[in-house]
């Protein structure tokens, strides 16, 4: 526990110093969040186009899309804010200078991640919490304590599949030379997750559900809040698969580490 | 001329080294086709007539799912990091060694983008389309449109190019990259059709975007190939009005980088 609380701590001071360099540029700041809120209105308004011509997607209609979709962009805020930097792993191996994270007597991971925060994430999070407030009161979603209590539990296991993924994928650098493109085919699953999976064949619905568990990113867990007929499994195992994931991906990220040979200078 | 054919060529070369890259380029092509065709089934399956039959906007489920899945395949094609290869030049300084050499620096990064077009046509674009009208079936009628979407694509490699120079060239300005990059993917791809079938859009929208160039970087190619019936006057007359988006669009951006050539500042190294 009280090592616990010394990453907690340490996490806060190596944010704050981040923070402070990212200051030195404030038009980048206001330019990336822009930019991220008005790509998902963007996004949201494709939506509406689409749904301007057509009645239902699978029998979903728009207001309960947007509530799935912002489910999304709420589960996908804490790896924009806080797992930003494995985008530039790559960039660190290929130059060698990920050699200093081995020097540390703490987690090579955690260190790694804390060194960057990702200040655009507050834009995605401004835009899930309009998007959620509209569209649950839109739709009067009734929230009774049962889902009160389920929904930051839902959100957090989405969050860590979708963390997870997205870590795993950016690991392959230790042992290829460019995961960037292994990056964004993970990525490009996060941009559809928000329609429904009933409407794919049984063969993606498997691996949408257990390979690459892209219904969990934000449709299984939204089905709890949108439908009140009894539902499966698989609105409530998010956390369960989360907690999976997790711990795989800190499994491969070790792995990782002790596989890369550094690059000799 | 020989030049800049061996710049492009080298480029070429580098999409070839990275294989494995252009791997999961082709499967992120694949799997956002196959996405979009369930997505559009269900769509589709919700009004009279159906996927087989319905029709809004003069689109039919086939059409339809023709235009989002060559748009997404076009997009990956036309992708060639010009912007962030510049913001890596202008931060590191290494700009300054193509201003010294007898190679116009324009030119060069043209060479360079439509080399990288070519290996990413031959590695991820022509399995693409050997994957999507092999097991799909898009209704497809070859003829005449084949000869009008290369010709127009040609088009819409090089309005690609002029947008992407035009936001390297702001690196000279800002080191935002990320915001000016992706909010230019954006815009891109919400006024050309590549996000949303153009046909779909609201009226007043469509007739706004005719005065912009988006629509003439994916709607056109990609309305040629999913369009019933030949319409060569039409056509032409599309070809003719990218053509001269691309030489505006050349001038423009051509006086917009020596202008902000002016900005550069290198430290001594």
């Amino acid at each position: 526990m009280r090592r616990f609380f010394f990453y907690v701590r340490l996490y806060f001071l190596l944010v704050a110093q981040y923070v402070k360099t990212r200051m030195q540029y404030r038009f980048d700041f206001y330019v990336s969040n822009l930019t991220m809120i008005l790509g998902n209105v963007a996004g949201l308004l494709s939506l509406w186009i689409i749904m301007r011509s057509f009645p239902s997607i699978a029998g979903w209609k728009y207001e309960e899309l947007v509530f799935v979709y912002s489910f999304a962009l709420l589960a996908q805020t804490p790896t924009q804010l806080c797992f930003d930097n494995i985008w530039a792993l790559r960039m660190y191996l290929n130059q060698g200078t990920f050699i200093k994270y081995y020097f540390k007597p703490i987690s090579s991971l955690f260190h790694y991640l804390s060194e960057m925060v990702d200040l655009k994430g507050l834009g995605l999070l401004l835009c899930g919490v309009v998007a959620f407030v509209w569209s649950s009161a839109k739709l009067d979603i009734v929230w009774t304590p049962a889902r009160i209590v389920a929904l930051p539990c839902l959100l957090l296991g989405s969050s860590a599949i979708i963390a997870s993924l997205m870590t795993m994928a950016a690991s392959f650098s230790f042992w290829v030379k460019d995961s960037y493109s292994v990056l964004a085919f993970v990525g490009s699953f996060r941009d559809r997750s928000y329609f429904p999976i009933d409407i794919y064949s049984v063969a993606l619905k498997f691996l949408f559900t257990w390979i690459i568990p892209m219904g969990f990113f934000a449709f299984y867990p939204a089905e709890f809040f949108l439908r009140d007929a009894p539902i499966g499994w698989t609105a409530w195992a998010s956390p369960v698969f989360g907690a999976v994931f997790f711990a795989l991906m800190v499994r491969v990220w070790n792995r990782g580490t002790r596989a890369w040979g550094g690059t000799g200078s | 001329m020989r030049a800049y054919l061996m710049i492009a060529g080298n480029t070429v070369k580098s999409v070839f080294s990275y294989r494995a890259h252009a791997l999961f380029q082709f499967l992120t092509n694949i799997l956002a086709i196959f996405i979009q065709y369930y997505i559009w089934k269900a769509v589709f399956s919700a009004i009279p007539g159906g996927v087989d039959s319905g029709v809004i906007r003069g689109m039919t489920f086939r059409s339809t799912f023709l235009y989002v899945s060559l748009t997404s395949i076009l997009f990956v094609f036309m992708r060639t990091w010009v912007e962030w290869d510049m913001n890596g030049m202008i931060r590191s300084g290494d700009v300054i060694m193509f201003l010294f050499k007898p190679v116009d620096f324009m030119s060069f990064m043209l060479s360079n983008s439509l080399g990288a077009m070519f290996g990413n046509l031959l590695l991820i674009t022509v399995p693409g389309f050997v994957i999507l009208f092999g097991v799909f079936d898009t209704g497809f009628v070859p003829g005449w449109n084949i000869l009008f979407f290369a010709l127009s694509l040609c088009g819409s490699c090089v309005l690609s190019f002029m947008i992407d120079f035009f936001i390297g060239a702001t690196c000279f300005w800002t080191s935002s990259i990320w915001g000016i990059s992706a909010a230019k993917d954006l815009i891109v791809a919400f006024l050309s059709g590549a996000l949303i079938p153009l046909p779909f859009y609201p009226d007043a929208l469509l007739s706004a975007l005719r005065f912009l160039p988006f629509a003439y970087m994916y709607n056109l190619p990609v309305s040629i190939m999913v369009s019933p019936a030949p319409d060569l006057r039409g056509w032409t007359m599309g070809i003719c009005v990218q053509l001269i988006w691309g030489v505006a669009l050349y001038l423009g951006v051509r006086a917009y980088y020596s202008f902000s050539l002016k900005k550069l500042t290198v430290n001594g190294g």
